[in-house]
């Protein structure tokens, strides 16, 4: 049963300098699924990410990849399975193709020069996140949004059958936003790979996601599709803040908007 | 930008390969005898000729050939480790010597000649450095280690704090043995006087042996460049990586001073020129430092030879008067970026 699992979360907590930040989550990933990560700051998100991409090892509970115990796993075996696109911007004096070709390193080995199929990955990887126009462009030269979108395409040279997104879309213009998160949908719906996504827009949670869990304090506050997660109590809980929830006019999914304490009286008709 | 030709590998591969064999046969040409370049040639390419001057062959082959390559291996060696600790620490001010190489050898051959002229059974020189360079290098290392982290900083810490030991060590040793201070004083400056085949054959295999290993580690070099976060992701043994740069680099480093002393600034400033021209990723970095530091390393020690002959200058004398300003050159125009 857990062999059909792309990932799994067993009762796994960690801390951070000594502080509880994940408390017991219990939470699994299908093949071919996209589950959005949402929580207020600090409620655990990008930690929780991390343990699971075998980036941090956890002070409790296991997670697994593909049913086997991430931790049993060597860390170039873990990056063969898992990849994971950390948050923020990178400071490296390579150029985009050369951090893209470093995503190979996983499968082709650390020391081995790479092969013609490794090339093939690369491109393919550029491709999608809309970066081959940069290839030879340091990244010191790109803006912020351009530094995330070759931060993915390396995650995506690793081929990898689970991808972690922490915040792709952060300091993205909305087309690109559009482009990432439409690219997230169709790796897990057309080529089966599991993806983790943590997201501080929750509208983006609702269209992207075929499920959501929502992260509090380091708990698992709750889990489920769109509609079952992004309820106005369920937000107001977790979030502090009141939040009107309607219907999407075109997908008919969540469509959230925060309630201001003051604000002025509706000017649209 | 009207440069950019230079930059395909080809090019600037040829370009200095043919500048290191130009430079080769002219640094053979110098010294008490001044021999023209097409002489070194024929004695170097052709020595059984009967048209050559014996004497020519000597001096090039049994004087000055192995001193010379010596120097160029010593130079490439010194390039490749500043190219490989200027990676792991992402730090383009980080040399050779970064994490203790040189105060280790400093030490190991002050102790070898001081006890040497106190009549102790004597260790050669060049052993002394090269493992007093190692056992500073483990001590850093090991420091590092235990400290919990297997950050950088800490390295770069243990590192900067046992290099001021070890130098208060050794001006220590300097004060109470006043008798071998011009010996002292000449090995702490550098140079390659009276090197022959037998160096090069002890020195030139350890300092080819840590450049290969060095550019072997070019893919783990372009991933700690890129940040630790960058390096875990892609399942990057931290640790294990960052050893083996280590023990590449340091293996080249206290090969090229077992070599020819402590020379400063050619394994600062080979890869500030080289990454211009190849770029920053270290498959190509590692060579192209490396032929720019043998090319730099081959200049200095003619130039230590020549200007003011019969007198030889220290090379390290040298490379720190050329490599000095030529950095502060480079820093003023952005070619750190």
């Amino acid at each position: 049963m857990s062999m059909a699992l792309a990932l799994e979360a067993r009762e796994l907590s960690c801390t951070l300098g000594g502080r509880q930040v994940v408390e017991t989550v219990n939470l699994a990933v299908r093949p071919g699924e996209v589950l959005a990560l949402i929580g207020p700051n600090g409620a655990g998100k990008t930690t929780l990410l991390r343990a699971l991409g075998r980036i941090l090892r956890p002070s409790g509970g296991v997670s697994l990849l593909a049913g086997r115990p991430v931790w049993q796993l060597g860390p170039r075996a873990a990056a063969r399975i898992v990849a994971l696109a950390p948050q923020g911007g990178i400071q490296s004096p390579l150029t985009v193709a050369q951090l893209v070709a470093l995503g190979r390193a996983p499968s082709r080995g650390w020391l081995l020069p790479l092969a013609a199929d490794d090339r093939a990955a690369v491109e393919r990887a550029m491709e999608r996140a809309g970066v081959a126009e940069l290839r030879d462009r340091p990244l010191a030269a790109l803006s912020g949004g351009e530094q995330r979108r070759a931060i993915l395409a390396r995650a995506l040279a690793q081929e990898p059958r689970t991808l972690l997104l922490d915040e792709p879309t952060a300091a993205l213009d909305l087309r690109f936003q559009v482009a990432v998160l439409d690219l997230a949908r169709r790796l897990a719906h057309n080529d089966g790979m599991a993806v983790v996504v943590t997201l501080h827009d929750l509208n983006q949670a609702a269209l992207v996601a075929d499920r959501v869990a929502l992260l509090a304090g380091g708990r698992l506050l709750a889990l489920g599709t769109p509609a079952e997660v992004l309820t106005a109590g369920m937000l107001a809980r977790a979030y502090g803040v009141p939040v009107a929830v309607g219907c999407h006019p075109v997908y008919g999914t969540p469509l959230i908007t925060p309630l201001f304490p003051t604000h002025p009286e509706a000017t649209c008709d | 930008m009207s440069r950019v030709w230079l930059q395909a590998p080809l090019v600037w591969a040829t370009v200095l390969a043919g500048s290191l064999a130009v430079a080769l046969v002219v640094s053979l040409g110098v010294g008490g005898v001044s021999l023209a370049p097409e002489r070194v040639a024929r004695a170097l390419l052709t020595p059984a000729d009967p048209a050559v001057r014996h004497a020519d062959v000597i001096i090039v082959w049994d004087l000055r050939l192995a001193r010379a390559l010596l120097a160029a291996l010593s130079g490439a060696g010194l390039a490749a480790a500043g190219a490989a600790f200027q990676g792991i620490f992402r730090n383009t001010l980080a040399d050779p010597f970064v994490i203790g190489a040189s105060g280790g050898a400093a030490l190991g051959a002050t102790l070898a000649i001081v006890t040497g002229a106190k009549g102790w059974p004597a260790i050669p020189i060049p052993v002394a450095a090269f493992a007093g360079s190692l056992v500073a290098v483990m001590i850093v290392y090991a420091v590092a280690q235990a400290s919990g982290g297997d950050t950088a900083t800490a390295l770069l810490l243990a590192g900067a704090a046992l290099s001021t030991l070890l130098s208060a060590l050794v001006s220590l040793l300097m004060l109470f043995n006043g008798g071998q201070l011009v010996e002292i004083f000449a090995w702490l400056l550098g140079g390659f006087s009276g090197r022959s085949w037998a160096h090069l054959a002890t020195s030139g295999t350890p300092l080819l042996l840590g450049i290969g290993a060095i550019w072997l580690l070019a893919r783990p070099l372009d991933a700690l460049a890129s940040g630790e976060e960058t390096a875990r992701s892609l399942g990057l043994p931290l640790g294990r990586a960052r050893g083996a740069i280590v023990a590449a680099a340091s293996l080249a480093t206290a090969s090229a001073v077992a070599a020819g002393g402590i020379i400063g600034f050619v394994g600062l400033i080979a890869p500030h020129i080289a990454r211009p021209l190849c770029g920053a990723s270290h498959a190509r970095l590692i060579p192209a430092s490396a032929l720019i530091g043998a090319l730099l390393l081959l200049v200095a020690d003619s130039v230590a030879r020549s200007l003011i002959a019969p007198i030889e200058l220290p090379v390290g004398i040298v490379t720190a008067l050329i490599g000095g300003p030529f950095f502060l050159w480079l820093l003023s125009r952005g070619g750190h970026h």
